[in-house]
């Protein structure tokens, strides 16, 4: 079997999670760049990202990591009994886990595991001179168990990483323990030198045999256990980048993240009794996209993301809390890398490209309204999304809310006439928004934390458009165009905020549910393997 | 008109007499030479249109046809640089009204093409040394081509040329006329042509009918899937542009199924189809999986080497493209990339390239007048030396208010000098009025 499938597998978020609160943006429109060692991402907002995973989440994960077992690994182990020279293995295999069972305490991770009966075949080589006077008999035995357990106390140790991150690593406390239910060995095939031994010699060797395999599970369950919680779950802890991919040039920019542990407790980690807890340092950076207002983003909040405990699983196997000035940073560093320069890359002729485009009926708009009607419009018009200024984020958790505050944004209106697509329209204001958390479609199919629009307060208004006669040029003042505005944005914002999350494929972590607390937005998620 | 209309139908010739088939309505039957003689046409002396506008150059003379949308016309005029424009109403539609027309010129002769309520179309003569006022009006099911043999679409292009005796013509100064249209029901680029006597002697040609490019039939050009075809559906031959040159003749259209600009050229009576731009992602950064949208408004020139170009609009990046003919294959340029610095200091991508329309000056400089559809207006790019010069495009707003620059037409004579047609949009009370944006040499 290739050593391959023990790898731990990445399986919560991925770098592209901090493309964030950000108008939708489908994954043919993010790539990550490999090896991003261009991403200057270096002022670090400390602990604005906390996870917590629970035990039965620690369960899960373990679970996850060595879904087709556990890789059982020995070498082959030289000794002489009765005259002969034995040497018994090599393992290598992959060992079925029934259950495993965690408990966490204070610095401390009790890890169990059960396995059903089982039979293994273990080799050995047996010197035997009847065939020449180096020559070497290979037999082999089954070992059999009713059950397997083994238990081990592990803890936490930083360890530095082949970057020079330090990361915290689980590591046993002291040899595990093996217990194997009603273990005996049966040759298989005749094996003449050993056959030639008396009965209590063969038991003894029998005896070896097992005493190799308990070994061999010992040091394979350390072996196993020894990861790294922040690389498994795929938290940030290297420079990163994701790029804005688009067909037109003015759109690309890059965001760049960077992650580390904190320094606080065991490289950013520790175990208590809710569950195993990291705290990490994020550090976000654009390269700004040319369609971008060409504005510094604001410098990083200092706010941690409030604590994590057992309550705020909610019965969820993992959280994840981020901090309200990580929310802003990531929003505004996705501005400035193009992530808003949204619509009109829809294709005629391209399957699925439509989430590329902002597409609205055009009969929805009431254009009739600024003066629009009677111009033999196509029945769809796309809308063009124009960032003035970058936006802000604060949280309401009074409302279940995030509140977005967006300056001098502007909307877009293209509608197709005499078989060419032109601009008819433009919006611009000052935009309050309030966006709800929307809980429908948590689970299996839910990658995303969507937003609706709740609350939408518009200043500073102006309606421009060549195509009218009606006087739009004191939009802010006139009710009714305010009005006709305010119903246009949310038209075109309504569905238009989610928080992606980028769970690399395989992945078998779902997003259970969400929630706006004071200081962070915090998500929760559960195990659930799709096979 | 009308009272042609009647003067004919009160007047029954014998059935030897009669011209065949009937003659369009308003035009009476010559007995003599069985040809259907068109009346004189109605001058039009309002405001001019410019809906689907088309301009033809020839000598010192520039000609126009276009739409008068409101008033269901179809006009048709030539000026002189020098002289004020007259105008005639050469059609007027009781329902459906034509959303294009075709207009080319020949050495003697002018011709426009429009679709009718009947989906056949229509092709109206006149020669150039005639009065304004004089055309003759031809249907194009005739021959061995009728109603069943097609179904014509807004997608079409004119072509005329005189044919000498040695090309096959009964007469001297024969007019050959190719009408390439996609069509509606085959979804194909197809070319219907006829010879013509001079007008007003053209009496009913006879109407043959080819297929360019078809759908069906795509086993030898592998730039797209079946699968792509059967689900877009569109077809091949959208915007096509036709270019006679002595016995050459080239189209270059848009294959809508698969989103390529392709060109097909006439060689001894055959048809050749190649892929001159897919329009495919190339980058890392652009869409990966995209397939690109490119080949709209096709317009097509020759260079004073010969060299073939054909500037189009890349829907995909709403960009201004040219694709230059280059030792058998095609060099593909951005003309214009639609990117333009705000007063915010952002860089905006404007769409462009819609309406494209090239022509090479005295100088052999290409030029290609189009629609900015961001700020609607008409916009002109043009090469700072010929090709094959190191050089480079320029771009410039024209001075036109906004919204103008649809059906953006460009010609040049070294006698009128350039012009340049396109249809401006005034906002009204009830949707907006087409009029005539006309810009000459001194403007562009």
């Amino acid at each position: 079997m290739s050593a391959t499938i023990f790898q731990p597998r990445n399986t919560l978020l991925g770098l592209a999670m901090l493309v964030m609160i950000s108008p939708a943006t489908g994954c043919d429109q993010a790539r990550n760049i490999p090896n991003a060692s261009h991403a200057q991402a270096t002022s670090f907002q400390a602990q604005t990202l906390r996870a917590l995973l629970s035990q039965a989440g620690i369960e899960q994960l373990l679970e996850d990591e060595y879904r087709l077992g556990i890789p059982l690994e020995r070498s082959a182990q030289p000794t002489t009994d009765f005259g002969l020279e034995l040497s018994i293995g090599p393992l290598a295999q992959p060992f079925e886990i029934a259950r495993w069972q965690v408990e966490s305490g204070v610095n401390q991770l009790d890890i169990g595991v059960m396995a059903d009966a089982f039979f293994l075949t273990i080799p050995m080589r047996v010197r035997d001179a009847s065939l020449g006077e180096h020559a070497t008999r290979i037999c082999r035995f089954t070992a059999l168990a009713d059950q397997a357990q083994i238990n081990v106390q592990a803890t936490l140790a930083p360890v530095a990483d082949a970057t020079g991150s330090i990361l915290p690593m689980l590591s046993s406390l002291a040899a595990p323990q093996v217990v194997l239910s009603a273990a005996r060995v049966e040759p298989v095939g005749s094996c003449p030198p050993v056959d030639a031994l008396a009965d209590h010699e063969i038991e003894m060797i029998h005896q070896h045999l097992l005493t190799y395999l308990e070994q061999a599970f010992a040091e394979s369950f350390a072996s196993a256990i020894a990861l790294s919680p922040v690389k498994s779950l795929g938290l940030l802890h290297a420079p990163a980048a994701v790029e804005r991919v688009s067909n037109f040039p003015n759109r690309r920019g890059e965001l760049w993240v960077n992650g580390r542990t904190n320094a606080a407790g065991t490289a950013g980690a520790r175990l208590d009794t809710d569950g195993l807890l990291i705290d990490l340092d994020v550090a976000l950076n654009s390269k700004r996209a040319p369609c971008a207002p060409a504005l510094v983003a604001e410098a990083p909040g200092a706010d941690p993301a409030g604590p994590l405990t057992q309550a705020d699983l909610a019965g969820a196997h993992a959280a994840i809390a981020l901090a309200t000035p990580l929310l802003s940073r990531m929003a505004q560093a996705s501005v400035s890398a193009g992530f808003a320069c949204r619509g009109l890359e829809d294709s005629a002729i391209e399957l699925d490209s439509s989430r590329r485009a902002i597409p609205l009926a055009t009969q929805d708009l009431n254009l009739e309204e600024v003066g629009l009607a009677n111009l033999d419009l196509a029945p769809e018009t796309g809308a063009l999304l124009i960032a003035g200024a970058l936006p802000t984020i604060s949280t309401d958790p009074a409302n279940a809310a995030l509140n977005l505050n967006w300056e001098a944004l502007s909307i877009e209106l293209y509608a197709e006439t005499q078989g060419v697509r032109v601009r008819i329209l433009e919006i611009r204001a000052d935009l309050a928004m309030s966006l709800h958390l929307r809980s429908e479609g948590w689970g299996i199919t839910q990658n995303q934390v969507r937003f609706s629009l709740n609350a939408l307060d518009l200043s500073r208004l102006s309606i421009q458009s060549q195509w009218t006669r009606q006087d739009l040029s004191n939009a802010n003042a006139n009710p009714q165009l305010r009005q006709w505005a305010q119903r246009a944005w949310l038209l075109v914002l309504q569905d238009f905020f989610h928080f992606p999350l980028p769970l690399l494929p395989g992945s078998s972590l779902r997003l259970d549910g969400a929630q706006v607390r004071s200081d962070d937005l915090l998500l929760r998620f559960r195990f659930d393997p799709v096979f | 008109m009308l009272l042609g209309a009647v003067f004919g139908a009160g007047c029954p010739s014998p059935e030897e007499d009669a011209c065949a088939p009937a003659c369009e309505s308003g035009s009476t039957c010559e007995p003599l030479t069985k040809t259907c003689i068109a009346p004189r046409l109605e001058r039009f002396e309002g405001a001019l249109p410019g809906r689907a506008v088309r301009l033809e150059m020839r000598g010192a003379r520039a000609y126009l046809a276009m739409i008068h949308p409101t008033e269901n016309r179809l006009l048709v005029g030539e000026a002189r640089a020098t002289e004020a424009p007259t105008f005639y109403t050469l059609r007027e539609f009781s329902r459906r009204m034509p959303q294009k027309i075709a207009l080319a010129t020949s050495e003697t002769t002018v011709a426009v093409a429009w679709l009718d309520a009947d989906l056949l179309y229509r092709v109206a003569l006149r020669r150039l040394d005639a009065p304004a006022d004089h055309w003759q009006i031809v249907t194009t099911a005739t021959g061995e081509l009728g109603a069943e043999n097609y179904r014509g679409s807004q997608y079409f292009d004119l072509s005329i040329s005189t044919q000498g005796l040695d090309q096959g013509a009964t007469t001297e100064g024969s007019q050959r006329v190719r009408l390439v249209f996609h069509d509606a029901r085959t979804r194909a680029l197809r070319v219907i042509s006829a010879a013509f006597d001079p007008p007003p002697n053209a009496s009913s040609p006879l109407w043959s009918i080819q297929n360019i490019d078809d759908p069906g039939a795509q086993d030898d050009i592998l730039s797209c899937s079946a699968a792509q075809r059967e689900r877009v559906g569109r077809g091949i031959g959208i915007d096509p542009d036709i270019l006679q040159r002595g016995t050459l003749t080239y189209v270059a259209y848009q294959d809508a199924d698969c989103g390529d600009l392709r060109l097909a050229r006439r060689l001894d009576g055959k048809w050749q189809v190649s892929v001159v731009d897919t329009g495919d992602s190339e980058r890392a950064n652009e869409h990966a999986m995209a397939r690109g949208d490119t080949g709209r408004f096709a317009s097509l020139a020759l260079d004073g080497r010969g060299k073939l170009a054909i500037a189009y609009q890349d829907i995909t990046r709403g960009q201004l493209r040219l694709a230059l003919e280059r030792a058998g294959s095609f060099d593909i340029q951005v003309v214009d990339p639609g990117l333009e610095l705000d007063a915010s200091s952002r860089l905006r991508k404007h769409q462009v390239g819609g309406f494209a329309s090239l022509v090479f000056d005295a100088d052999d400089i290409p030029r290609i007048a189009y629609l900015d559809a961001t700020t609607a207006r008409l916009r002109l790019s043009y090469r700072s030396r010929r090709f094959g010069a190191t050089g480079q495009w320029i771009q410039r707003n024209l001075a036109a208010d906004a919204p103008t620059g649809f059906s953006a037409s460009l010609a040049y004579s070294a006698e009128f000098g350039m012009a340049l047609a396109a249809e401006r949009l005034e906002p009204g009370a009830d949707g907006v009025l087409s009029g005539l944006e006309f810009l000459s040499e001194g403007a562009l």
